[in-house]
């Protein structure tokens, strides 16, 4: 994996949690109250929902609940972090909602790569059972 | 495309390793158990930061070299190297009941230890061509 590989991995994340609910009111949530035909808003979930399953499982699979647990404590606490050197103002309402989905990402991202980055980092690999 | 266990890719290895055990303790003075020793709560959201960070990278080599030792390897490994420990104190080389020496020789092992678990999946692979595989779902 490439970080070109990296990259695209984060946006597909990104683009599935920004897509699914921003503060913008340009989003899937959004659009639910609006004008668009059932059918459209229905073909609009059922992308969402596959994109959840498919990456949340892999997240899931990956890293588990201990590792879950610590990849988002470390992202919330990267978070304070850059509060605590005033590098953020989490008093501003305005930014917090960001704050949230982007944990949510790359949340989704880490579970993502990971299984690739301990394959290349030490040659152990994870597979389904064979058939 | 990237070929796997060349001695470069294994030194990168142990020097990651040495960088994430060396960043916990080391007895030169600078290490983030001496910057929470010594500084107490001021700045204290960017210890546990750092210490959660430095936990992440600790347990990614303990689980790997669980993983590709296991108790049948790693008990042998762990004895060579106390075994190394023990010839170079006999030998002269390090003295024992200089603390110094004695924490610098420890560590040094246990970095030797997690560094060859890092690779050892690799080496493995490489030398006999078996893929370490683990069942997820």
């Amino acid at each position: 994996m490439s970080s070109l590989g990296l990259l695209a991995r984060a946006l597909a994340c990104f683009a599935l949690v920004f897509a699914t609910w921003n503060p913008t009111g340009y989003s899937y949530l959004a659009a639910l109250d609006g004008t668009a035909p059932m059918a459209a808003k229905v073909v609009g979930g059922a992308i969402l929902i596959v994109g959840y399953t498919l990456f949340l499982r892999i997240a899931w699979l990956s890293l588990g609940l201990a590792g879950s647990a610590l990849a988002l404590s470390l992202l919330s606490c990267g978070v304070l972090t850059l509060w605590e050197f005033d590098l953020l103002d989490l008093s501003n309402a305005a930014i917090r909602p960001y704050i949230i989905l982007t944990i949510y990402s790359l949340y989704l991202t880490i579970g993502l790569v990971w299984s690739v980055f301990k394959r290349r980092v030490t040659g152990q690999s994870n597979s389904f059972t064979p058939p | 495309m990237y070929r796997i266990a060349q001695p470069a890719g294994i030194l990168v290895r142990m020097l990651a390793v040495m960088l994430i055990v060396g960043a916990i303790y080391n007895p030169g003075g600078y290490s983030w158990y001496h910057w929470v020793a010594e500084t107490g709560w001021n700045h204290w959201i960017a210890k546990i930061f750092m210490g959660l960070s430095l936990l992440a990278g600790l347990i990614v080599c303990v689980h790997a070299t669980i993983r590709s030792l296991g108790l049948l390897l790693g008990l042998p490994i762990a004895g060579l190297i106390a075994a190394l420990i023990w010839l170079a104190v006999d030998r002269g080389i390090i003295d024992w009941s200089d603390w110094l020496q004695r924490t610098l020789a420890l560590e040094g092992g246990l970095i030797l230890l997690l560094s060859t678990g890092v690779s050892f999946s690799l080496i493995r692979y490489r030398l006999s061509g078996q893929l370490d595989s683990r069942t997820i779902a």
